[in-house]
């Protein structure tokens, strides 16, 4: 019997996803987002998503909101910075009461990760004693620690089902590397009951095994997306897209000031007509994608 | 000498810095990466400095870069370890300072980054969301806020949501009750002055105004009594070292002019 290769089509990944699902994002603000396969989640509009955006999440997290995909958000932070100091539909749905969000700060994002992949029920932290978070967010248990009498918060388990991320590099065995920082994204890795994973490139197992320490995780599919994660950085491949960002966060701004214009131009252009990843590429264009360099 | 009140800010900040401390500086913060980077160059050439997830030395670099994102990649060139997200957010307890801002700031230095409630609870106004201040606030070993604009709509006796807490109702010793191992914030750092705390009640107090601006104008901005020192000094500004170190350095591009 042969070894089973794990490289999946676009639509085969997107399948695994359906309504009602847990599902925790990689990357960190405008880093390494799977943002490919999310794009196809909002296409798709797959409904009632409970959505990890780990460990701080950005505008994926927010066109996701705006296509109906999210019930229940975990994170803590939605925003792409200096582009959008929050994103604009969060804000929205957050002040309409139209999704629940599960409140938090990094580190109770990761120690709930950490409970999950150690498969106990909780993780203590410090941080949140004495805030409102507790209030917000009853799932955040305050205790005293039966070792030195400590006031701690318990952060719970929670039972992931997919996660998504995206990285450098990865073989048809599922053996995924960065050229870069993997943020969280082991953590949710383990967290999680299975893995899609998006990469720049697939490569041979021997040029994996040419370096081992660089292998993050194994995930259970991988699918091949250059430029998977724009407008959002991919380390040693493309910075952020500044200019599309900007696009978006004006587009989305002025849908939620009632002016849905240019968000219904955006969304029709990057997301609902493009039938694949690399027909969203091709929407973006070869010049905006190869101006993404360093220098 | 002509400065930017942020370049003043900066400054100022930049001397509570020690050689030899562990700094977190945190996305979009450029007020807060200026005083680390100028505190490294001044004075403090041990002194752990973080660009984005990156521990850099910056000994030959001409001119660091102003960073957009946090998650900016490009500081690699300078960079000696990246910051392992696994086991970095566990050990924030051994970082010596960090700094803080928020949408609402209250007398007793809790600060609010989640947002304003309606009195059913449902949010009038949404903040960005508490990234990771909620346990820095709690752990590290001492912190600033940083307001970049003073007025009462900031500056609030009691924040209505509290996403990082400071010195709680200023209860004494209530910090320690809840086992939060940081002393909480030392200053509060904003374009009016310098502000710090009363030591039993923990009520921010005025310590020094910036050149040219009035007890008045402090007042009048602050949506709390402030507790006012008898005497009260001025901010030193910014000397001509600090503000060619800073200019020529630290934000070439002018972020904080």
């Amino acid at each position: 019997m042969k070894r089973t290769n794990v490289i999946a089509d676009e639509s085969a990944a997107l399948d695994v996803i359906t309504d009602g699902m847990t599902i925790a994002l990689g990357g960190f603000i405008t880093a390494q987002h799977a943002t490919g396969l999310i794009r196809g989640l909002a296409r798709r509009r797959v409904k009632d998503l409970t959505v990890i955006g780990s460990v701080s999440s950005s505008l994926e997290v927010d066109f996701l909101i705006s296509c109906g995909c999210i019930k229940k958000l975990v994170t803590a932070y939605v925003g792409a910075e200096s582009a959008a100091p929050m994103g604009p539909f969060f804000k929205q749905a957050a002040e309409n009461d139209s999704i629940q969000i599960w409140e938090c700060d990094e580190i109770i994002i990761m120690a709930m990760l950490q409970a999950t992949m150690a498969g106990i029920p909780f993780y203590p932290v410090r941080g949140g004693l004495g805030t409102d978070l507790p209030q917000l967010n009853p799932d955040l248990v305050p205790f005293k620690d039966p070792i030195r009498n400590e006031n701690l918060l318990a952060v719970p388990a929670m039972k992931i089902d997919v996660a998504l991320t995206h990285a450098s590099i990865a073989d048809c065995y599922g053996n995924v590397q960065y050229d870069g920082n993997p943020y969280a994204d082991e953590m949710i890795q383990k967290a999680a009951d299975q893995t899609i994973t998006s990469v720049e490139k697939i490569v041979p197992p021997e040029f994996i095994r040419r370096d081992p320490f660089k292998t993050v995780y194994t995930a259970d599919m991988v699918v091949r997306m250059p430029f998977g994660a724009h407008p959002f950085s991919s380390q040693g491949a493309y910075i952020e897209d500044t200019a599309h960002l900007n696009e978006y966060v004006m587009a989305a701004y002025m849908a939620t000031k009632g002016d849905d214009v240019s968000w219904e131009t955006y969304r029709k252009r990057y997301i609902d007509e493009p039938e694949d990843h690399l027909s969203y590429l091709e929407q973006v264009g070869v010049k905006s994608l190869l101006s993404l360099h360093e220098y | 000498m002509d400065y930017h009140i942020k370049e003043l800010m900066a400054c100022r900040l930049s001397r509570e810095l020690l050689d030899g401390e562990a700094v977190g500086v945190g996305a979009n913060f450029p007020i807060a990466r200026a005083a680390t980077l100028l505190a490294y160059y001044q004075h403090g050439p041990n002194i752990k400095v973080t660009m984005g997830a990156f521990r850099v030395n910056l000994e030959n670099a001409d001119q660091a870069m102003n960073m957009a994102f946090f998650s900016d990649f490009r500081p690699v060139r300078w960079a000696e370890s990246a910051m392992n997200f696994s086991t970095q957010m566990y050990s924030f307890h051994k970082l010596d300072t960090f700094f803080i801002s928020g949408i609402q700031i209250d007398a007793h230095g809790n600060t609010n980054l989640i947002g304003i409630r309606r009195d059913d609870g449902s949010f009038k106004f949404r903040g960005p969301g508490s990234i990771g201040t909620t346990t820095l606030a709690a752990v590290a070993r001492r912190y600033y806020i940083i307001a970049e604009h003073h007025n009462p709509r900031v500056f609030v006796e009691q924040c209505n949501v509290v996403s990082a807490m400071g010195f709680g109702d200023g209860t004494p010793g209530l910090r320690e009750e809840l086992n939060l191992p940081g002393a909480g914030p030392k200053l509060c750092v904003t374009p009016l002055g310098i502000f710090d705390f009363t030591p039993d009640t923990h009520r921010m107090r005025l310590h020094s105004l910036h050149p040219g601006i009035t007890l008045n104008q402090v007042n009048e901005n602050t949506g709390f009594r402030v507790e006012i020192p008898d005497n009260i000094i001025e901010t030193d500004p910014p000397t001509a070292r600090e503000l060619k170190t800073l200019r020529s350095r630290v934000d070439p591009n002018g972020e904080l002019r």
